[in-house]
């Protein structure tokens, strides 16, 4: 990244023109944008499921039904009636419709005075109100249509049309519910309520409500993150930045949606607002350390260096966390969670790569150079300056009353429910879910699945016994109110039976032999005999129809339901519940099982990179703490609240991990830098919080605007997801502050790049006695521990009885150990220092007064290490300290020999000049 | 008079318009269609005749169920036809039974007989445009209709299958027998070499295509009388087809009047 925004800083023209024709040609592509409002994508993609799902429609026909619905308190007049044959017979006539079902071809099975009659319960419209009324009587006497056609106050009915589109048209859906909508709005007057209800019309209205969202959401999450950015930041490049960016990489993004075919649906709409709103964090730390750049080196070339230095690793690592975060949604077995995932994914690749290049482009020509204290830099000092006193004096209260409390909000998680229902994503307030709730009062609902049953052999169902467990069952569902009604060929057996018997209701029972089933069923035509039981008669299939807009409500009932057939059917039956409804119930749970893999996957990767970045476990682990802390706080409330797991909340805890470790990362890195020049944990922290404190509440509160825009969303599942984006952004915000802080005084970190970029003399590690059997990166970590300093020639690095803790080693140059005789105030030279030799490890030992002077010989370069130093590297790196130990042992055991030698010589001189 | 009848399928249209043929004012107007009529009944029509018909059922995917059935007609003494229709296969569908008695000029009284339940069942008349049986014809398709009721006309010329046909349009000729009828128009090719009805195709009462038969594996069984080997009655509303083979006909052997009795069909008895 340092590379690439030094490259961009010497070749401004150059990026500019290959920004330009990237987008350019990205632009091109950007009007073949498809959009989906189909709901398979929230369908699971367990190949076991939809296969059962195929066959069910192959052998039993088409699911795909869209419902109009009729209301009047005279529904049954001449005029009404007259009405719904000429819609019925219209609607017949539309493209893909294979089956109307209304007034005019339901049958009618009646057993009167020993003549049995059937056929269409109305054949033609009534020419008077008598014959309307008789119609009337008709439609609630017959059991199979009051209650399902026709409401029970027939003051309601319904036209059912059943699809089967080819497929080739991908619009076919919108197309249809237009032309249903042409066809009933000429007869709004003539009807108290008339609208459409079924896949067709969800399709339109989340079409409708997408479009409506894409011309809200983008302007408005403009709006907020300039407002918020020139507040924030009070320079217009800080406004200008991020949307330049950002709005680049949305024209890339869709031109990748084009390219790999992914559409616009209910998730991917969002990405527009998501790119830049989180890509302008980047812009805003770049900005915020260039802006520190001038305020410390002056002119704007040296303040982007400053930026570059500074910011290049950060960059690159946050890039990739928010990357892997929305990248780790993919791990999704719902198809449009995948899709977002990688859309998302590559947005928020690319904006870091667009931004580190037109950055420092930008800076070049247009960056402000004006040194100013904002006002609300005084306000952020004032609260750093509060929160540092909060963490000095009561660190470890706020650690254990943070997370303790985040716990205690966590374990509300536990009632999170799961949601799946294509009903779910809109507002309870909204007409569709208005409408639905209206035909809800009087009609079976539009939602629609199937239970299929295997007797295991052919003829199965042809058996009285067999139909009866079928009968069993759907009376239970009757009675329980489970779901609104189901019908089965048992329906019409039944009432064929009854009718047999005029009509006596005590003959509403499943035909005593197979041979009256087989009879009775030539009263049927095939066709409507195969929608309910297979060929061979091995298998029956019930219609269950339900207008239930929760996944859990409908989960409950189905356990229920299979707790009653395990109990009642015969246990060789096999069973299975398919439809769409089913699929996308199955695509809940994939939901809860992509979640869990999402955040775990996230967790252990942000552990393992902070861990390699910090060189250190415990590192990764205190980089996670922050970062839990806000999901703990998001479950919780999502289970206090009543808000359930769902195509959109699902996205939010992988999300705010991934944007939220930018801000610890930026806080960790700030600390190690500071820690290296101030050698002092506590002042380290504070130095980070009072320098991240600005740039970190921009960016959450330009985040929680942002994420806040989309509470306008049409989508209960985008608002939902807005919202508590917004709420972990902010309780991001408060580990950051209150959480970080405190635990990196807990640690003394490294970096990679320090371990990498320092440059170890060959002749150190080959002559060195202190770094004896260690390899490269442990003597490296040992540097890196102690305070780099140097020395010219001829300076005093200690004197004797000066009071110390710590010892030197030599990288560079020479020191003399000496001591100066009291008698005569001639320096006594001891021991001459080289490179890789370590100066007094006694005094590190046991501190105390030093027992003699050191002194550069030369230029020198030195490592000094203090007790405390050698401590800690025992706590992090045993090993590494154990042979380090061993090192100064032996190097103190040589010392020890010299002294003895130079102690027996000066004995065997002064007993020489004594005789 | 007479009636179309299920048993006859097979010349289902060949009779039906020997119905119209008895009905001077509905083709008054068009005299070819008149002679086409008349000679189509001179040649074609039995007065008795016994028969054994396979059913066979096609759903959406091409899957079957076969039925087997015996079928008798006959004209008794009052001029007034009767027929038996009674199934003998599958074994659980043996001996159900379906009795047309014409009860007066084109009044058709129909009776079901399940054997399951040894009961009889009268079907009413709004049944009519209900399909029969689980195959794609109608309980109409086999009523006697009087000729007064229809209009009809030839509208032109066609060759199908290297035969010139006839094309006639039947249409009810007033508003009831439009309200009572499931087709606004049955449009009939006509073989013009030996007049045998080879197709027909069936409109709703809005005037849409609703299915077509069509009549294959012609055979001369008798003098010039011609029947059908083979019907086919494709439903494409409902994906469904049914096939009609006609497994033996015996145009010799006068039934007696006793098997077209509700007696008798109660009974349980299948006749030879």
């Amino acid at each position: 990244m340092q590379r690439l925004m030094r490259f961009a800083f010497k070749h401004p023209y150059l990026v500019l023109i290959v920004l330009a024709t990237i987008t350019l040609l990205a632009i091109s592509q950007v009007p073949k944008v498809r959009i989906d409002a189909s709901v398979q994508g929230m369908m699971t993609d367990d190949p076991q499921a939809i296969s059962i799902y195929e066959q069910t429609i192959e052998t039993y026909g088409t699911d795909q039904v869209t419902m109009i619905y009729l209301e009047d308190p005279d529904l049954f007049n001449v005029d009404r009636l007259t009405a719904i044959d000429e819609l019925a017979f219209q609607l017949e006539s539309l493209p893909g419709v294979v089956r109307v079902e209304s007034l005019y071809s339901v049958t009618n099975f009646k057993g009167t005075g020993g003549v049995l009659s059937s056929g269409p319960l109305v054949q033609w419209p009534p020419e008077d109100e008598q014959e309307a009324d008789e119609i009337r009587e008709r439609a609630i006497s017959n059991s199979l249509i009051s209650g399902n056609l026709v409401s029970a106050n027939a003051e309601a009915t319904s036209i059912n049309i059943f699809m089967d589109p080819d497929g080739s048209d991908p619009d076919y859906y919108n197309k249809l519910a237009a032309q249903i909508d042409d066809l009933i709005r000429p007869l709004d007057g003539r009807f108290d309520k008339i609208f459409q209800l079924g896949n067709p019309f969800f399709r339109t209205a989340i079409t409708d409500a997408m479009m409506t969202d894409q011309v809200k959401l983008v302007p408005l999450s403009v709006l907020v993150l300039v407002l918020t950015l020139l507040f924030m930041t009070r320079s217009a490049s800080g406004a200008i930045l991020p949307l330049v960016t950002a709005g680049t990489s949305v024209i890339w993004t869709v031109a990748f949606m084009v390219l790999t075919g992914i559409p616009i649906n209910i998730l991917t709409i969002i990405v527009p607002s998501l790119i830049i709103v989180i890509g302008s964090t980047e812009d805003i730390h770049l900005l915020s350390e260039y802006l520190e750049g001038v305020r410390e080196k002056g002119a704007r070339n040296l303040a982007i260096e400053f930026m570059i230095s500074k910011m290049g690793v950060v960059v690159l690592i946050t890039s990739m966390t928010t990357f892997i975060g929305f990248a780790s949604i993919t791990v999704n077995k719902i198809e449009i969670l995948r899709q977002f995932g990688m859309v998302a994914a590559f947005g928020l690749l690319v904006n870091p790569l667009i931004t580190v290049l037109f950055v420092p482009v930008y800076l070049r020509f247009f960056g402000p150079v004006k040194k100013s204290s904002t006002g609300t830099s005084v306000f952020f000092e004032a609260l750093a300056g509060r929160i540092t006193k909060l963490i000095n004096s009561h660190r470890n209260y706020l650690i254990c009353g943070l997370m303790g409390g985040a716990l205690l909000i966590g374990i509300a998680g536990i009632n999170v429910h799961l949601d799946n229902d294509v009903l779910g994503v809109f507002k309870k307030s909204s007409q569709i879910r208005q409408n639905t709730d209206q035909m809800g009062k009087h009609l079976p609902g539009v939602q629609t699945f199937y239970i299929r049953i295997t007797g295991g052999y052919k003829g199965a169902f042809h058996s009285p016994e067999n139909l009866r467990q079928i009968a069993l069952l759907q009376d239970y569902i009757s009675e329980k109110g489970l779901f609104d009604t189901s019908y089965s060929l048992v329906d019409s057996l039944r009432t064929i039976n009854r009718e047999m018997h005029q009509g006596d209701p005590q003959h509403y029972i499943v035909p005593e032999s197979p041979e009256l089933v087989s009879q009775y069923l030539l009263l049927m035509h095939d066709d409507e005999i195969n929608r309910y039981v297979k060929n061979d008669f091995s298998e029956v299939n019930i219609l269950v129809r339900h207008s239930m807009s929760s996944s859990d409500e409908q989960k409950n009932a189905l356990a229920d339901l299979s707790i009653f057939m395990d109990k009642k059917l015969n246990p060789h039956f096999s069973r299975y519940f398919t439809g769409e409804s089913i699929l996308m119930l199955e695509g809940a749970n994939s939901i809860a099982e992509g979640q869990a893999k999402s955040i775990g996957l996230l967790l252990v990767i942000i552990f393992f990179i902070m861990s390699l970045m910090f060189v250190n476990f415990k590192a990764g682990f205190l980089s996670l703490i922050p970062n839990i802390f806000p999901i703990l706080v998001l479950f919780g409330t999502m289970g206090i609240f009543g808000i359930p797991l769902n195509i959109g909340t699902a996205m939010v805890a992988a999300i705010a991990i991934g944007i939220a470790v930018d801000d610890t990362l930026h806080f960790m890195t700030r600390y190690n830098r500071e820690m290296l020049h101030l050698k002092d944990q506590n002042k380290a922290m504070e130095v980070c919080i009072h320098a991240e404190i600005g740039p970190a509440i921009s960016t959450s509160i330009a985040l929680t605007m942002g994420f806040g825009v989309l509470m306008f969303s049409q989508f209960t599942t985008i608002i939902q997801f807005g919202m508590l984006s917004s709420l972990v952004m902010m309780t991001a915000l408060v580990g950051d502050l209150l959480l970080t802080g405190p635990l990196m005084a807990t640690t003394r970190l490294l970096t990679l790049w320090d371990m990498l970029s320092l440059h170890v003399d060959p002749k150190i590690i080959e002559q060195s006695e202190f770094f004896r059997e260690l390899r490269l990166w442990q003597i490296k970590r040992i540097i890196l521990m102690g305070h780099m300093q140097e020395v010219k020639a001829g300076e005093i690095v200690f004197n004797e009885w000066d009071d110390g803790d710590s010892m030197f080693l030599v990288l560079d140059g020479m020191l003399r150990v000496l001591s100066i005789d009291e008698d005569t105030g001639a320096e006594v030279s001891y021991l001459l220092c080289g490179v890789g030799d370590v100066c007094d490890p006694t005094t590190m030992l046991d501190p105390g007064p030093r027992s003699f002077c050191a002194r550069a010989e030369s230029d020198t370069h030195m490592v000094e290490f203090t007790k405390e130093d050698f401590h800690r590297l025992q706590l992090l790196q045993p090993r590494v300290s154990d042979k380090a130990h061993k090192n100064l042992a032996r190097i103190l055991g040589h010392q020890l020999v010299i002294s003895n030698f130079m102690y027996r010589q000066q004995a065997e001189q002064i007993a020489g000049e004594t005789e | 008079m007479h009636n179309i009848r299920f048993m006859h399928n097979i010349r289902l249209t060949t009779l039906w318009i020997f119905v119209f043929l008895c009905c001077q004012s509905a083709w008054a107007t068009d005299p070819g269609a008149r002679e086409i009529m008349n000679k189509q009944r001179a040649l074609h029509d039995a007065p008795f005749e016994s028969s054994s018909l396979v059913i066979i059922l096609i759903d959406r995917k091409g899957k079957s169920k076969k039925r087997v059935i015996r079928s008798f007609k006959k004209t008794m003494a009052d001029n007034l036809s009767r027929s038996l229709t009674v199934f003998t296969q599958p074994a659980d569908l043996k001996g159900t039974s379906i009795l047309s008695v014409e009860t007066a000029p084109s009044q058709v009284s129909q009776w079901i007989y399940f054997p399951a339940t040894k009961s009889m069942q009268r079907v009413a008349a709004s049944t009519r445009t209900d399909y029969f049986m689980g195959t794609d014809l109608t309980y109409e398709d086999l009523d006697a209709d009087n000729f007064d009721d229809y209009k009809m006309l030839i509208t032109g010329s066609e060759v199908l299958d290297n035969q010139d046909c006839w094309i006639v349009e039947v249409v009810p000729a007033n508003e009831e027998v439009r309200k009572t009828s499931g087709y606004s128009k049955r449009i009939m090719y006509v073989r013009k070499d030996i007049n045998f009805t080879v197709k027909v195709v069936f409109f709703d009462r809005r005037g849409r295509q609703s299915k077509t038969q069509t009549n294959l594996d012609l055979k001369n069984v008798k003098g010039n009388m011609w029947v059908a080997q083979k019907s086919i009655i494709d439903n494409p509303r409902k994906h469904h087809k049914t096939m009609l083979g006609l497994a033996s006909l015996d145009l010799d052997t006068e039934q007696d009047d006793e098997i077209f009795t509700e007696r008798f069909v109660s009974s349980g008895r299948i006749p030879k």
